[in-house]
């Protein structure tokens, strides 16, 4: 009954405490890659194509670099 | 076929616009596709912003308690000259955000995260929208666009 009482835009939303959160980093990444590649494509519709490639390519890019770090915790520290 | 832009509107007043309302620059353009898609995606972004974290997460600085130093005060809360950057949105959120009960940890991080972030997308939209003014064919590719 977490959210019994919860008042939206005014109260932070609950829902933290478990691994799921990093899925909030999806929004942020899918916004940028829109935004961007609407001001850098010349047609709007190589959009849609253009901004997965580069939402896909950040994606792919952070778990890359978490996965090397994990790497790097696991036989290094 | 060379499209005729609406009418003719100097690169400040299209700053100022943009910057107000995000994407309105491109429909005063009359790119249309363009300033929609940019300007819901960064209200989007802004509102789940203070979905995430309440609206607390705009929070200017406190200019009454600056004693002269204005640049410290700006500094002591960087994060809102991101929020700024979002336009009416963000100042209005300025304005009623304090008076709201303020959130912690995860939620505040993620929330001025991307209301920040929001702001950052409406800066590059006002730059490239003004510049856009400037040429006699906004329809044409300009130097940053790729394709």
């Amino acid at each position: 009954m977490i959210f019994l009482a919860y008042t939206p835009f005014v109260q932070p939303l609950p829902v933290w405490g478990n691994y799921a959160q990093i899925a909030w980093a999806l929004p942020v990444c899918a916004a940028l890659s829109i935004v961007y590649k609407s001001i850098r494509c010349h047609r709007m519709s190589s959009v849609p194509r253009e901004a997965a490639v580069i939402f896909i390519t950040i994606i792919g890019g952070m778990i890359l670099a978490a996965l090397i770090l994990a790497l790097l915790v696991k036989f290094l520290v | 076929m060379q499209k005729q832009r609406p009418f003719k509107v100097p690169a400040p007043v299209i700053a100022i616009v943009n910057w107000l309302i995000p994407g309105s620059g491109y429909l005063m353009l009359g790119q249309v596709a363009r300033g929609l898609t940019i300007g819901f995606t960064i209200l989007i972004l802004f509102f789940l912003g203070i979905l995430i974290g309440g609206i607390h997460v705009v929070d200017p600085p406190n200019f009454s308690l600056a004693h002269g130093n204005l640049i410290r005060t700006i500094l002591e809360k960087p994060w809102y000259i991101g929020q700024f950057m979002s336009g009416a949105i963000g100042l209005i959120c300025g304005w009623l955000g304090p008076l709201q009960p303020p959130s912690h940890a995860r939620a505040n991080d993620i929330g001025t995260l991307y209301t920040a972030v929001a702001g950052m997308l409406n800066l590059l939209a006002t730059i490239d929208s003004s510049y856009r003014s400037t040429l006699d064919d906004p329809y044409q590719p300009s130097p940053a666009e790729g394709q």
